[in-house]
């Protein structure tokens, strides 16, 4: 694991903004943070990114401990804040050099720095236009190159989509699609789930300071579920027989038959799915099709949230 | 170069404000040597002095009048530019951006500060040409000059070092302006009014102002007026055969006072055994007390250093104030 978090406190006052939380985020994944507004998301953010001081347990990023080694983990990991931030009279080029002279890049070296970086978030045309006049999804992607600037090996993005309109959403979803593809471990928060479930390879759900899942994304999709949605296809003749045979399973619930299609609601993990399929070819009758609709972000999200809601 | 530094530079030299305030400043400083030119030589006509007395005379009453000018333009100027340093960082967001570089607090303040001072350095060398008139008419001597310069500049980074201080701990840019103005005023004004307060206390206690000994009147040591007045009077010199109703005499009667010398509208009145050395034909102070601009020197430094330090501390991260206040507004978590 890049970053992991063991047993870390967090409280506001009388809020409690993280309670024992335990997280991992392994070294070259995206990972999608999830959670409702007040669950954590930002605050662990903030203490990875050495903003924020814990009030009890460990953290450990890319081997150094924020509170003790602030400026070794500020090398490792570059943070793009949900806000923007920008400078008066300076052209996106002046304002990545002024970050690459902030992280003691050398002067010779910084503008082939700024050039290759404003390159990569696409506004190599606009190095010289003024920072306060660029679109909204300029200002996120210069954000972006901004917190590249000193070649970090994490990323820290927290709410990198919000207020951009969908032809940037996609551009910077490409973007970080990319710089996982060139090695670096992203840690990604967002409320537009569907924008996580493109891009992300792992994820973790907080919710009220408490992680609620964490994983490979598969990993959390196949956690017991209240439940998933399967659909057999059978031959017509056939459909009343597996009828029967699952309607004393107590793991299925819903049946219904239609069309040569016998739809279920199934509860548990893949290895239930398993043992009802068996139990349905075991009775001799022939599945052409077996199709678990696959759970989106948001009904998982909502699923294993639901308790605190 | 510290890169705040530079930045700074970059967008306050840029600002559509600049220039027609450098302008201004240079216009407005060219009047005003004008004005106290033709005030001085008026002055000198109507006090009968000699051509050669009234040519240095007016040189000495320019430069006077300049060193206070330029010293009360710092205590405006300086806190008003410094105050918004650091929590303007706050208000447009940059400032965790540039916590979580590897600039450090220090480098962060010291940047900020260099870059408020820096603008005053531009309005200085903007005026020099005015400031350098006294020396046209002798009235100030080089040393003299650089002893003004050195004081002002002196003020100018430990007001400045209080303003970023304000800043770092303020929440709006209006309130550490106001906040940097009031520390400022304390320093600068107040300490006339605690002067005043000490002085008639002795004077009620029945003890003359000047005694052999004099009195010492602490207030004036945190003041910036007399701190530049007595560095540019070392050694201190007695005049009693011109005219003194020069800006500074109100600051020298004082001054002199806590040496034991006492001085009456304009004239020198008592002089104790030993107060005075006579060098070259000289009557020159004899120190019995430290120079009142060594202790202003020292406590400026000091107040320098601890407000640099308070304001590091207060835009360290973690656990930095900024990221506390924004927190509980803002609450994702």
């Amino acid at each position: 694991m890049i970053i992991s978090f063991d047993s870390v406190d967090k409280r506001y006052g009388d809020t409690v903004a993280l309670n024992q939380i335990s997280l991992g985020i392994p070294d070259g994944s995206i990972t999608g943070l999830i959670g409702p507004n007040g669950a954590g998301k930002t605050t662990s953010m903030l203490i990875m990114s050495t903003l924020l001081d814990r009030d009890g347990g460990k953290v450990d990023v890319a081997g150094h401990d924020p509170k003790t080694d602030p400026r070794a983990v500020r090398r490792e990991l570059g943070y793009m804040p949900d806000f923007f931030g920008f400078y008066e009279n300076l052209t996106a080029a002046e304002y990545l050099d002024f970050f690459a002279s902030a992280h003691g890049i050398k002067p010779s070296s910084r503008p082939a720095v700024t050039a290759d970086l404003l390159a990569l978030v696409d506004l190599e045309g606009k190095a010289n236009a003024d920072v306060n006049g660029l679109s909204r999804g300029m200002k996120q992607r210069l954000s972006l190159a901004r917190a590249l600037i000193h070649d970090p090996q994490i990323l820290v993005l927290d709410e990198p989509a919000s207020g951009l309109d969908p032809r940037a959403r996609v551009h910077l979803r490409e973007l970080i699609s990319e710089l996982a593809r060139l090695g670096k471990t992203v840690i990604i928060s967002s409320h537009i789930l569907a924008e996580l479930e493109g891009i992300c390879t792992h994820l973790a759900i907080i919710d009220g300071g408490e992680v609620r899942a964490q994983g490979h994304l598969n990993e959390i999709r196949g956690l017991q579920l209240a439940a998933r949605k399967v659909s057999l296809r059978l031959s017509e003749e056939q459909l009343e027989a597996a009828e029967d045979v699952l309607s004393g399973v107590p793991e299925v619930s819903e049946l219904s038959a239609e069309r040569g299609l016998l739809r279920m609601v199934l509860a548990g993990d893949d290895e239930v799915s398993a043992a009802v399929l068996a139990r349905v070819v075991g009775a001799g009758i022939s599945v052409y099709e077996w199709r678990a609709e696959a759970v989106g972000l948001e009904e998982l999200f909502l699923q294993l949230t639901e308790e605190t809601a | 170069m510290n890169p705040v530094l530079a930045r700074e530079a970059k967008e306050r030299f840029r600002s559509r404000r600049s220039f027609p305030f450098l302008t201004l400043w240079v216009l407005a400083v060219g009047m005003l040597t004008y004005a106290l030119y033709l005030l001085a030589q008026l002055t000198a006509r109507n006090t009968g002095l000699g051509r050669l007395l009234a040519t240095g005379y007016v040189g000495r009453f320019l430069f006077q009048s300049m060193v206070l000018l330029l010293m009360t333009a710092v205590i405006f100027l300086v806190p008003a530019s410094a105050a918004v340093g650091i929590v303007g960082e706050r208000e447009r967001q940059t400032l965790s951006l540039l916590q979580v570089t590897q600039l450090t607090p220090m480098q962060l303040v010291l940047g900020k500060l260099s870059a408020s001072i820096g603008y005053l350095l531009v309005l200085l060398v903007a005026a020099l040409p005015m400031a350098a008139v006294p020396l046209l008419f002798g009235g100030a001597a080089f040393g003299d000059v650089l002893a003004a310069l050195g004081m002002l500049l002196l003020t100018a980074v430990m007001l400045g070092s209080i303003s970023i201080w304000v800043s770092a701990r303020a929440r709006s840019s209006r309130g550490a302006v106001a906040g940097s103005l009031s520390l400022t005023f304390l320093i600068a004004f107040f300490t006339f009014a605690v002067m005043g307060a000490q002085m008639f206390w002795q004077i009620r206690d029945g003890r003359q102002w000047a005694q052999p000994e004099g009195r010492e009147v602490a207030a004036v040591w945190l003041n910036p007026f007399f701190g530049i007045v007595d560095a540019v009077n070392q050694p201190y010199e007695l005049r009693q055969d011109i005219v003194t109703t020069t800006p500074f005499m109100p600051f020298e009667i004082v001054l002199l006072g806590r040496q034991g010398i006492n001085m009456t509208g304009g004239f020198i009145e008592n002089i104790p055994a030993g107060a005075v050395d006579l060098i070259d034909g000289r009557q020159v102070v004899n120190s019995k007390r430290l120079p009142v601009f060594v202790y202003t020197v020292v406590l400026y430094l000091l107040i320098t250093g601890l407000s640099l330090w308070r304001a590091a501390r207060a835009v360290t991260a973690p656990g930095g104030r900024n990221v506390r206040l924004k927190r509980s507004k803002n609450a994702d978590s």
